[in-house]
């Protein structure tokens, strides 16, 4: 009750990143989102957890529209991407970035090609030696110089989710739909690309992730969804999670969060030691100003 | 009765279904290859390979099988049509089974067993590996990115390759005449130029377009009908070709019709 109360609070302060609305997803006889209405403001940044299952990653389908649900509607930044037409569907993909769990790069391409893709749809204006050179540069932050002419199957697993992310971040998305951003990566991989979704976040794209990484959430998350057998179990601030009085929320929290990275850490006390704070990171609007 | 009533229901519902979503399917591509020849072609690499892969490397395949069936065509055609006193029919049925039969249907069913099982199975793995979700998240059209080359390719291979039949199928005929009839080659050139006509040829052209669309369009449907699993990938391509294989037979028996109406 809490959750919808803030989350209708939270629609009246900014606009809102996404709406579902009573959305039902079934895999078979296997209901993975059961009747889920949620709504997610923009410039927040908001982290998706629950135990193995639940539906994270089917929301998160959902939310980037990747996946159309079996009933209830998705509103992605005020438009019904089953509804829109093709030209306002290609305005809003240019916006957004999704990093999927395993990569989802393709094979027939190169890692260069795979980086060159985004930029030759949306960003026509560039001559093909610009694009190159766009990728280049890109490609040499996050150290992926030396594989730029390997295949996808050619690279490790976390070599290829770092590929993943540089893919959906390569046109400097505002909206960013990260899916276990950090697993399968070594440690100093996934430094920097929490580095550079911390970057991202406060130059003020929004990022939804899906995450196990207690680091990660501790760190960027301002709104918490906990999820669990595809139902929304809590969907608020961060610190009022922590502090919910629903002992489900902190079994799960805990579970999951201790069961990915830190064993020996009170998971709680970390994420309540005020790293996430406030709901009121830098955003902008539609017309892309900045806001508070 | 009732239960049978009800599996006979949801069949007919499930069938369909599927009828409507092939319909949906075969719009959304007939739209999006309209929009390719107007618009944006970052395909046109797709587009190459598919015509390298379906065309190019097919070509030798294509050569044994059509060199050895012009020479058995002409060697039944010299050895039992003088036998009823028509062998002047000899080059009329080796332009009748080569250039309006033969041609189309196996270069049409050699690129639905190579093609057409690599396709839905390319677009399969693409679809368990969620790679088209990832072209659907970076705003490009699966159907404009994937799809219409692969249905261009595949239709101007099939064309091309049958030319290529003909070519080596006559040839292998006239390779065999010459030893075992003493056929020269400016006699043979005369009789196949006297008994070949444009409508043959346009035929010809007609039915492997045909043959390909059939093929790039059932192939990549069936490919993209994969939803979780990589153990559906080999049973749509099998879908698929055993699919092409019906409907290329069929087609051509409309086809072969409407020739002699």
């Amino acid at each position: 009750m809490e959750s919808q109360a803030t989350t209708h609070q939270s629609a009246r302060e900014r606009p809102a990143l996404l709406r579902l609305l009573d959305v039902t997803v079934r895999y078979a006889e296997y209901c993975a989102l059961d009747s889920v209405s949620l709504e997610l403001p923009l410039g927040v940044t908001t982290a998706i957890m629950g135990p193995s299952g639940c539906g994270k990653t089917t929301l998160l389908r959902c939310a980037a529209g990747l996946l159309q649900p079996h009933a209830g509607s998705v509103e992605l930044l005020g438009v019904d991407l089953a509804r829109a037409p093709d030209r306002e569907v290609t305005r809003l993909r240019r916006q957004m970035g999704f990093v999927f769990q395993h990569g989802a790069l393709w094979q027939n391409m190169t890692v260069r090609e795979n980086l060159l893709l985004p930029l030759e749809i949306h960003r026509d204006e560039l001559t093909p030696a610009q694009r190159r050179r766009t990728v280049e540069r890109i490609a040499e932050r996050f150290d992926l110089t030396h594989l730029l002419h390997l295949r996808p199957a050619q690279l490790s697993g976390g070599g290829q989710k770092l590929v993943a992310y540089v893919r959906a971040t390569v046109l400097q998305p505002r909206v960013l739909f990260v899916d276990e951003p950090t697993t399968f990566i070594d440690t100093q991989a996934a430094e920097v690309l929490r580095s550079d979704l911390r970057r991202r976040i406060a130059s003020g794209c929004t990022v939804v992730a899906v995450t196990h990484d207690a680091e990660l959430t501790a760190l960027m998350a301002n709104r918490l969804v906990v999820l669990e057998r595809g139902r929304v179990l809590i969907n608020d601030r961060t610190e009022r999670v922590v502090r919910t009085g629903e002992p489900r929320v902190h079994e799960i929290l805990r579970d999951v969060l201790s069961e990915a990275a830190l064993y020996d850490q009170d998971i709680l006390t970390l994420l309540d030691a005020g790293l996430a704070t406030d709901d009121e990171p830098v955003g902008h609007d539609d017309a892309g100003h900045d806001y508070d | 009765m009732t239960v049978l009533l009800e599996r006979l229901g949801a069949r007919t519902r499930r069938v369909a279904g599927s009828f409507v979503y092939a319909a949906g399917f075969a719009i959304e591509v007939a739209r999006q290859l309209v929009l390719f020849f107007f618009g944006k072609r970052p395909a046109l690499r797709v587009l190459t390979l598919q015509i390298l892969f379906t065309g190019v490397e097919a070509l030798a395949v294509i050569a044994v099988l059509s060199l050895s069936l012009g020479a058995v065509v002409i060697i039944q055609g010299l050895s039992l049509l003088p036998q009823f006193g028509q062998a002047a029919l000899t080059y009329t049925v080796l332009v009748v089974v080569i250039t309006r039969e033969l041609g189309p249907i196996l270069t049409g069913f050699i690129v639905a067993a190579r093609s057409g099982t690599a396709i839905a199975t390319e677009l399969g793995t693409m679809v368990v590996n969620r790679e088209i979700e990832a072209y659907i998240a970076t705003g490009v059209n699966p159907i404009a990115y994937l799809v219409v080359p692969r249905l261009i390719g595949v239709t101007v291979s099939v064309m091309l390759l049958n030319v290529y039949f003909n070519v080596f199928g006559l040839a292998g005929a006239f390779f065999v005449s010459r030893p075992t009839a003493g056929v020269a080659l400016w006699e043979y050139v005369t009789q196949l130029g006297a008994v070949l006509q444009v409508r043959d040829l346009l035929g010809s052209a007609l039915k492997s377009a045909v043959f390909g669309v059939i093929i790039a369009l059932v192939s990549c449907h069936h490919g993209l009908l994969v939803e979780q699993s990589s153990t559906e990938i080999p049973q749509q391509a099998i879908r698929a070709v055993s699919r092409c294989f019906v409907l290329l037979i069929v087609v051509n028996a409309g086809l072969t019709l409407v020739y002699y109406l």
